[in-house]
């Protein structure tokens, strides 16, 4: 093989590797941008590895079905490969969902992990005390809150007495969200 | 920068002055010694500022430890990996179920760590000097392999500025064990090269002790040993045999007496791979069956993976394979030694088998930046094409501040 035609046969191993790497990343991005995602219309999980509508100051914002939500006390989404499903740290004092005024009543779904044996939670609704558990123990938690309907903003609260900073985190971790979802009738 | 001529290293004195003085004169008027030097220095001033303003500059990420001027100094440069590194000095080696497991960190970085510890300095400190003087003296022996393999010494000052101003060198920065490897690799392969397989043994048995993809050196070290085995082999020198085969296979040695460790201290050898399996859901053993079910559904995701997390796995995925391919290309068309090749084919050896784990493995774009035949390709490619010698370092230069920025910020990418 000369020279010539040897640098000919590069050039061309060049260029198939650049139009394969473009066509690569074209393709997906198309994949990306036509990517039509799949709701349920009835549920809107804030454990999820969906990304958020966008943020207002501390405020999360999540939207689905006509209604919005807000959040905050409530940790960026984690996971691992080993983990099949993700999780999202409470943050002390409490982790707030403001839900958008809705004509129906709606439930919010919750469980979580807490390694925190003396924690105590106080969920509250609209500023009222609806249920108090603790101490927690060790090992999962989970539950329902009813959430009746309403002209206005209403703030579901979950307040922990309990919380830890695990070295090199600076986070004050209260809990392990595993599910945090409203979910809508 | 295209300056091609042949290069030939300086004639050797017959008789071999060891004074301190003869050693300090040679340093000083080592060819390329002060180019090294400056590439190292400035690149590591560009990461110290973007350490130091990054976290001013974007929204800093969950694990951020603040604001320089509100933080510890080393809240910066210590982070995950290194605090498992310190944790290992300062409490030993130590392993339970569902709890702190720090068996995955070989042994060698935390010795040096200690030794300096020993003489009073603060560990998490002690990382970082190491680190940052390991780089150094690595990307010092890489200049040096590179002048004397290929003769040309403009290739090899273009291969340490890709190298030091890589996309993920930020790591060699950092108590991060990238840098003890990365010397110790391009030592253990510059030793084969130069036919000194005693000192091979000695170096492969260290950076075996360093981290446990070096296994996979065995693969170039068999291709730089071959010639000698031959020659051996036809003069029936059994002794010399033996060397070599240690030699090639001395990263597995390092390997195993950190096994032989694991056994007396755990009661299991294999201890480092099943707390991998756990965490990872890998296998032990490699399972082509296995790897064959998870190809076809192996997807790119670059733009739509669920979070920023799992873009930045699938981008450092692509991105290595790209230049992998890449790489192939330029050895064969500068007619590189084998070797270089047979360094990529181990090194995506040991990624198959990671394929096998539940996610792809998040630390790809880590583990590529210290596979330094890349960057060797990246210069031979350079070097015929003048418009990409600038192109290559500011493309280098831009991976390098965003993944910096990042990992200052305090975005887990680690």
């Amino acid at each position: 093989m000369n020279d010539k035609t040897s640098s000919l046969l590069h050039t061309f191993a060049y260029g198939l590797l650049a139009v394969v790497v473009t066509g690569s990343i074209v393709i997906d991005f198309e994949r990306a941008r036509r990517r039509e995602p799949v709701h349920d219309r009835t549920m809107l999980p804030l454990v999820t590895r969906e990304r958020a509508m966008g943020w207002d100051g501390p405020w999360e914002v999540r939207a689905r079905g006509g209604i919005w939500i807000m959040v905050q006390g409530l940790s960026f989404t984690e996971i691992l490969p080993q983990a099949r499903r993700p999780w999202r740290h409470g943050l002390a004092p409490a982790t707030i969902v403001t839900v958008a005024p809705r004509p129906q009543a709606a439930r919010v779904k919750y469980a979580f992990d807490n390694d925190l044996p003396d924690q105590v939670m106080t969920i509250r609704v609209g500023g009222r005390e609806v249920e108090k558990r603790g101490p927690l123990g060790e090992g999962q938690v989970t539950g329902e809150v009813e959430i009746p309907p309403s002209t206005g903003e209403l703030r579901v609260e979950f307040a922990f007495a309990c919380w830890k900073q695990p070295l090199p985190d600076t986070r004050k971790i209260t809990v392990t969200f595993r599910e945090l979802t409203l979910m809508l009738p | 920068m295209t300056d091609q001529t042949s290069y030939s290293p300086a004639p050797q004195p017959s008789v071999r002055a060891w004074g301190w003085r003869e050693q300090v004169r040679r340093l000083r008027s080592a060819e390329g010694l002060w180019f090294v030097a400056s590439i190292f220095v400035a690149s590591r001033v560009l990461v110290l500022l973007i350490g130091v303003v990054g976290p001013y500059l974007v929204p800093p990420g969950p694990f951020s430890p603040g604001l320089a001027a509100t933080t510890a100094w080393h809240d910066y440069w210590v982070r995950w990996d290194a605090n498992w590194l310190v944790s290992v000095v300062t409490d030993g080696y130590k392993c339970r179920l569902n709890g702190e497991c720090n068996i995955v960190c070989f042994p060698l970085f935390p010795m040096l760590m200690r030794s300096l510890g020993w003489l009073g300095m603060d560990v998490a400190a002690a990382g970082i000097l190491i680190s940052n003087l390991c780089f150094f003296s690595g990307l010092w022996v890489l200049y040096r392999f590179v002048r004397d393999e290929f003769r040309r010494p403009q290739l090899a000052k273009l291969t340490v500025s890709f190298m030091a101003f890589g996309p993920c060198a930020v790591w060699c920065s950092v108590g991060y064990t990238e840098s003890l490897y990365f010397l110790l690799a391009v030592t253990f392969c510059r030793a084969l090269w130069s036919k000194s397989p005693g000192w091979s043994v000695v170096w492969g048995v260290l950076v075996g002790l360093t981290r446990s993809n070096a296994i996979t050196l065995v693969v170039p070290a068999l291709v730089l040993a071959w010639p000698m085995v031959q020659t051996a082999w036809q003069t029936r020198r059994i002794g010399r045999l033996i060397l070599l085969g240690s030699a090639a296979f001395s990263p597995w040695i390092g390997y195993l007496l950190y096994a032989g460790y694991l056994q007396m201290a755990f009661g299991n050898w294999q201890a480092y791979q099943l707390v991998n399996s756990a965490g990872w859901g890998a296998a032990v053993s490699f399972d082509p069956a296995l790897l064959l079910t998870k190809l076809p559904g192996m997807e790119l995701k670059l733009f739509w993976a669920s979070d920023a997390f799992h873009e930045y796995t699938a981008w450092s995925w692509f991105v290595t394979l790209a230049v992998s391919v890449f790489a192939f290309i330029a050895f064969w068309e500068a007619r590189a030694p084998r070797w270089h090749a047979a360094f990529l084919v181990g090194f995506w050896g040991f990624f198959a088998f990671a394929y096998q784990y539940n996610e792809p493995l998040f630390s790809m774009g880590r583990y590529t930046s210290l596979v330094f035949p890349l960057y060797i390709a990246g210069a031979l490619f350079a070097e015929r094409r003048p418009w990409a010698q600038s192109a290559l370092l500011a493309a280098s230069v831009v991976g390098m501040t965003l993944t910096t920025l990042t990992f200052f910020a305090g975005y887990h990418i680690n």
